[in-house]
């Protein structure tokens, strides 16, 4: 089972005050909700997790060994982390299946196992009737679908998803929060989102960001008992609970 | 990894193909190749304009492919080298192809085996292609695809084509294209220009690829990545390195990187006079007897005799001084075109001693007169031609007042006098 550990997280684009400051989270498994309000440096989280950006101060840490940021470590690393941006979008010219095994490929896997791989991770994303057509001509849920195939087609450790449901139809959340649920529970996620409504049952744990600090990080049992009294509508709670974190009250 | 099925140098290679050949064959006079490897081999860098540019186009196609995708090829565990070779290899593959066909069908043409060096060629050939692959996908890297494709094509196009007409004539070297200008029978390539078209297409690619590496500088989206600097001026500097390099090893060219060639073995033939010529000139056939009995026919009726006619070109030597005359000589030639050059090979020694006085233009009058005479008298003599004599006025005097005002006038000429044209006779 692997660890992903951040230890006093910081990062700052040149000349503007920091989008994260000193974070702290350590998960070896299970799904993580990353709540917070536009501009609270969720994507930043994440992309710095993805390796996407580079941080200014702090240390990630998957296992025991702590990302130093050479070729050799970057791609290491990469191999075991897998990330759909918000915007995602998929490369021109391939078919959907030719798109999650090149996805696999560029993630490690060898061209025999992304081959094998793919129509598997298709399937687990309701894909596998479209394997032939355009990545690009799918529709948005469907393309985050299809990242998410990408993700899984080279089972990565740490899956790192940034607000896989924004803009999504009811119908399409519907599709997303069942992938999601399957995803392996060894497997660490993390999932940015607006969202409250489906954390509780869906996450085992929550992560509050707000202007680029950290208000909370635990349970999401624990969260929800910040919201109020157990006999609440669990979304109620977590509504509470959310607004009273971002808003400073804790 | 990526399939061939939809990669736009599979569906461009057929299109650049055809209109390679159609060039080919419309400018190329196959005739030039004929027993000259050389001149084969190099010839086919003229095509390098639709090599280059398909690699190019494609290059920027499949490049901006990736910069267009989000989330898939940013944080990828494949080393870039990797990535790359993965992207660009049909664009790189199509275009060599069109080049080694193009190659072989001069090389078949000149009905001779290329010696092991003009390897290099194809090899500067092979580089000049993945400088402009490496070109367009770093066009790719940083600018969207709707300004990447036809920046590729205008800006590959513009260096291709106007390196070579560029009046800096060491700039001209380094496209490669301007290695069609070579060769004479009598002439060799000259590797300098094979070796800058080689070194600048190995640093310009480098240049190219390092610049490409690094997150552009108008990014689609901010948090694609951060850009490293050092980067940035690595690229640039490999890029400035090839240029500069480039332009010292072919600093001493002229229009054509060609040497007279010193290791095509000359051999002589006959004795009145001798005539030297290479194999190259002897491919296809022996027609010295030809040289001989042109440059025999003139020294019958006063011309003076010569022990030896060589065609090394640029082979400085005075007829008087040591009894040799150089004419120039192609296996291609016709026989007329073989008796013309041997028999002007006495004109042509004194265009190429001129004298430079105020009387120029009237000793280049008569020089006109004094060719076209001479030649015509040979081909009459050894071809029996009866093509008529331009002047009007010499064509009216008796064929012994011709032979005098002739004779008259090459010996003027050569010492730096101006001969009476025929019509003040």
């Amino acid at each position: 089972m692997s660890t992903l550990s951040i230890k006093n997280l910081s990062f700052s684009y040149p000349k503007s005050s920091p989008q994260l400051d000193r974070i702290d989270l350590s998960y070896s498994s299970g799904k993580t909700a990353i709540l917070g309000p536009n501009g609270a440096g969720k994507t930043t989280l994440i992309s710095l997790l993805a390796t996407a950006l580079t941080p200014r101060q702090g240390t990630i840490q998957l296992t025991t060994d702590v990302l130093k940021y050479s070729s050799k470590e970057l791609r290491a690393f990469r191999q075991q982390v897998a990330w759909l941006p918000q915007d995602f979008s998929p490369v021109a010219g391939l078919s959907v299946l030719e798109h999650v095994t090149y996805s696999a490929w560029l993630k490690g896997a060898s061209r025999k196992a992304a081959k094998a791989a793919a129509p598997i991770a298709l399937e687990r994303v309701g894909l596998s009737e479209m394997s032939k057509h355009k990545a690009t001509a799918l529709s948005g849920g469907q393309q985050r679908r299809l990242g998410i195939a990408g993700a899984l087609a080279h089972d990565a450790a740490v899956i790192l998803l940034d607000e896989p449901t924004a803009g999504l139809d009811p119908n399409q959340r519907d599709k997303f929060q069942k992938i999601l649920n399957d995803i392996d529970p060894q497997k660490i996620v993390l999932v940015s989102t607006h969202q409250t409504e489906d954390i509780d049952g869906t996450f085992d744990s929550v992560f509050v960001l707000d202007q680029g600090r950290q208000k909370f990080h635990g349970s999401t049992a624990d969260f929800m008992e910040l919201g109020g009294f157990t006999e609440d509508d669990p979304r109620d709670r977590i509504r509470t609970a959310y607004g009273q974190l971002v808003s400073g009250e804790h | 990894m990526l399939p061939i099925a939809n990669r736009p140098a599979l569906w461009l290679l057929p299109v650049f193909l055809v209109i390679a050949f159609v060039y080919l064959g419309s400018y190329t006079e196959l005739d030039l190749v004929l027993g000259n490897p050389d001149a084969a081999v190099s010839g086919a860098s003229s095509t390098l304009l639709f090599s280059c540019l398909l690699a190019s186009i494609c290059a920027a196609i499949e490049s901006s492919r990736e910069r267009n995708s989000r989330g898939v090829t940013e944080v990828t565990s494949r080393g870039y080298l990797y990535r790359i070779l993965d992207r660009l290899w049909p664009s790189v593959l199509s275009a060599t192809i069109i080049q080694i066909v193009m190659v072989v069908y001069l090389v078949v043409s000149s009905r001779q085996t290329p010696e092991p060096k003009l390897w290099l060629v194809v090899l500067g050939y092979l580089l000049a292609i993945m400088a402009h692959s490496a070109f367009g996908y770093f066009l790719g890297q940083w600018f969207p695809g709707r300004f990447a494709v036809p920046f590729a094509l205008v800006l590959s196009y513009l260096f291709l084509a106007f390196t070579g007409a560029s009046g800096y004539f060491p700039a001209h070297y380094l496209s490669g294209m301007t290695l069609n200008g070579c060769c004479m029978a009598a002439q060799s390539l000259d590797y300098r220009g094979v070796w800058t078209l080689i070194v600048f297409s190995s640093l310009a690619t480098l240049g190219f690829l390092t610049l490409a590496s690094n997150n552009n500088p108008f990014p689609k989206k901010k948090t694609a990545g951060q850009t490293a600097p050092r980067k940035y001026a690595f690229g640039a500097s490999v890029l400035v390195l090839a240029l500069t390099a480039g332009l010292f090893i072919s600093r001493d060219f002229d229009g054509i990187a060609v040497v007279n060639d010193e290791t095509k073995r000359f051999t002589c033939t006959g004795t009145s006079p001798q005539v030297c010529l290479n194999d190259v000139q002897r491919f296809g056939g022996d027609r010295s007897e030809l040289v001989a009995q042109s440059v025999r026919e003139l020294s019958e009726i006063g011309f003076p005799k010569a022990k030896r006619v060589t065609a090394e070109l640029d082979h400085d030597v005075r007829l008087a001084e040591t009894g040799e005359l150089v004419t120039s000589f192609e296996p291609w030639y016709t026989d007329e075109q073989v008796v013309y050059a041997a028999s002007s090979s006495y004109s042509a020694e004194i265009i190429n001693h001129l004298c430079e006085n105020d009387d120029f233009d009237k000793q280049y009058e008569a020089f006109e007169i004094l060719q076209d005479w001479s030649t015509n008298y040979a081909l009459h003599k050894v071809l029996g031609s009866n093509a008529e004599i331009t002047d009007e006025a010499l064509r009216s005097k008796s064929f012994e007042q011709q032979r005098r005002w002739a004779l008259n006038a090459y010996q003027q000429l050569s010492r730096c006098e101006v001969p009476a044209l025929p019509k003040g006779l």
